[in-house]
Parts: C-alpha cells; sequence; structure tokens
C-alpha cells in the first residue's frame, strides 16, 4: 500500500470568512512535513481537519486507495499533539507510558533526566517539563503519522533541540507534520515546507519568501 | 489490550459514575421509602441528573479528548461505554429492589 495521506481540496470558512482555499497536501512517511503561517492563517484548522476533529466545507482524504473520514478510526495510523495540556493531571508517568504502550526501560534510556520522574504526577510537574513530555509522548507512541501542533512552544532551547533531535531519527519509522511558528526550527528539519498565506497552501522554496508571504 | 482499555475508561469515567452512582443510591433510597407510586419520578430523575452529568463531564473532559483518541478510544465509544455502564447499574439495581419490595 502506498504509505501516504493525501488531502486534496479542503475548504473551510466560518460564516463570510474563508479560511482555506482548496489546499492539498501529501502526508508522506519517513519525511518531515513542516506547515508555517501567520496567526490565524488556518494552520491548525487544517490539523484538525485532517485529524476529524474540525468540519471543512470540502475535504477529500485518502490512505493509500482508501477514502478515510477520520484519521483515527484506522487504527495505529496517526496520533495528534494538540497545541493545549492534553492529559489528565492526575496520571502519573509511568502509568502515562504503559498506557501509550512505550517501553519503559527504552524510553528512560532514550530520556534519562525523566527517569527521577517516573512516579511523578503529571500535574506536578512544571509547564515545560508537562509539554516535553506530552511531546515525547505522542511522538515515541506507535502511529504511522505523528501531527504536532507547536510542539517547541514552553520548550526551553536544550528540549528544543532534543525533540529537534529525535525527530529526525523518528523519521526513519513514522510521517511527521509539525507546525510551530519557531520559523527556523521547523525549516531546519522539515523535508519540505508549507507556508498557509491567504487560505492557499505553497512550498517554500527559499527563506525569502516567507518575506513575500507577509511571514516574517 | 482489555486491561489498557479499562484503565483508559476507568480514568476517562471515574468522576462521572462517582456522580452517577449517588444519584443512583439516591434513586433506591426514594423507590425504597415511597414505593413504586413514585417510579415513574424516579425514572426521569435518574435520566435527567445523568443527561446533565454527562454534559458537564464531558465539557470537564474535552480538552482530555486527544489523550484517549490517541490510544484509540473514540468521542462515541467512551461516551456509550460511561452511559451504558451508568444505566445498567442503575437497571440491575433498580431491578432488584423492585423484586425485593413486591
Amino acid at each position: 500500500m502506498n504509505q501516504s495521506i493525501k488531502v486534496d481540496s479542503v475548504y473551510l470558512s466560518f460564516g463570510k470568512r474563508q479560511i482555506l482555499r482548496g489546499i492539498n497536501l501529501e502526508l508522506v512517511k519517513n519525511k518531515v512535513i513542516g506547515i508555517l503561517g501567520r496567526n490565524g492563517s488556518g494552520k491548525s484548522c487544517l490539523l484538525k481537519i485532517i485529524t476529524g476533529q474540525l468540519q471543512a466545507d470540502v475535504k477529500h482524504i485518502r490512505y493509500g486507495d482508501k477514502v478515510i473520514n477520520n484519521l483515527y478510526k484506522e487504527k495505529g495510523l496517526i496520533n495528534y499533539l494538540p497545541q493545549h495540556e492534553f492529559h489528565p493531571k492526575s496520571i502519573v508517568l509511568n502509568n502515562l507510558l504503559t498506557l501509550y504502550g512505550i517501553d519503559q526501560d527504552r524510553f528512560f534510556v532514550q530520556y534519562p533526566f525523566l527517569k527521577a520522574r517516573w512516579k511523578s504526577k503529571f500535574s506536578s510537574m512544571s509547564g515545560g517539563d508537562r509539554r516535553l513530555v506530552e511531546v515525547l509522548l505522542v511522538m515515541e507512541s506507535n502511529s504511522a503519522f505523528s501531527i504536532l501542533d507547536e510542539p517547541f512552544t514552553y520548550l526551553m532551547p536544550k528540549f528544543i533541540d532534543l525533540v529537534k533531535g529525535r525527530i529526525k531519527e523518528l523519521k526513519s519509522k513514522k510521517g511527521i507534520v509539525l507546525t510551530d511558528h519557531q520559523y527556523r526550527n521547523v525549516l531546519d528539519i522539515s523535508d519540505r515546507s508549507f507556508i498557509i498565506s491567504e487560505g492557499i497552501i505553497r512550498e517554500i522554496k527559499a527563506s525569502e519568501d516567507l518575506k513575500i508571504y507577509g511571514y516574517i | 489490550m482489555i486491561s489498557r482499555k479499562l484503565k483508559l475508561l476507568s480514568l476517562y469515567a471515574g468522576d462521572f459514575l462517582v456522580f452517577s452512582l449517588l444519584m443512583t443510591l439516591l434513586s433506591f433510597y426514594v423507590y425504597y421509602a415511597t414505593g413504586v407510586g413514585f417510579l415513574t419520578a424516579i425514572i426521569w430523575f435518574k435520566i435527567m441528573t445523568s443527561a446533565v452529568g454527562i454534559l458537564v463531564h464531558q465539557e470537564r473532559k474535552s480538552k482530555e479528548l486527544f489523550f484517549y483518541m490517541n490510544n484509540g478510544l473514540g468521542k462515541k465509544e467512551l461516551m456509550i461505554i460511561t452511559v451504558s455502564v451508568d444505566f445498567v447499574i442503575w437497571l440491575f439495581g433498580m431491578i432488584c429492589i423492585v423484586k425485593s419490595t413486591l
């Protein structure tokens, strides 16, 4: 089976305001796709449409030859990191790893600085640590594609480098789509980068494109 | 796999089931104290408290939804199982109490 998710002709409007106008995007395994765009350009809306959480006016999504409206219904196909915190506060880190089906030993070898926190409640961690754990859980869990909405936000530079490094490693196993306003970091690790401007998605060929489309 | 799903479900439904269990016990007590004459009111009481409870619960858990979805449990599945467990506990209890008072 063709290991890609094809998203075609996505249209979205809120009242008279058109947010997305015919977006086409292909999520490919072993590739990192970066999506940039000004605030309110529709990046997060696009990701929510792809994950089936937002109803578009029009959309066509296929995985291989199969038309799929809700990618979550296909077991192990995608997982999603939303912008906001999304884990129950009362849960303990090692229980989270179990629920995500992540091998604890392997996880703590990879991230030894979190070992001391393995019995910690999620709520007892700092905001930055909670975000880091959420990013790592989504990336490390077993899914064909990971969709990351602002994975670098709230992270200190050391952790941003850690996440970037891990994304580069994990792309041998999965396809990754990410959006974040830290555009240099996004461009650093993306195999292909796009910008959404005035509802249309365009590939970024050179950093000047970001100026042309009014992003920087 | 099943125990993982059960853990996720208990994590999702726990708060609501504690509340609904209290409402269930209250409806049992009212039936026990008043008899069959209040059965219709008791049924409506249970439906209304469960409906309000589930709406509040859904709102409280809305931000956590992706955690469950990332682990293979969709919104509909969570809701159907939560409401079913609540209803089955109430129905089973009511049948036992009605039988014991006949």
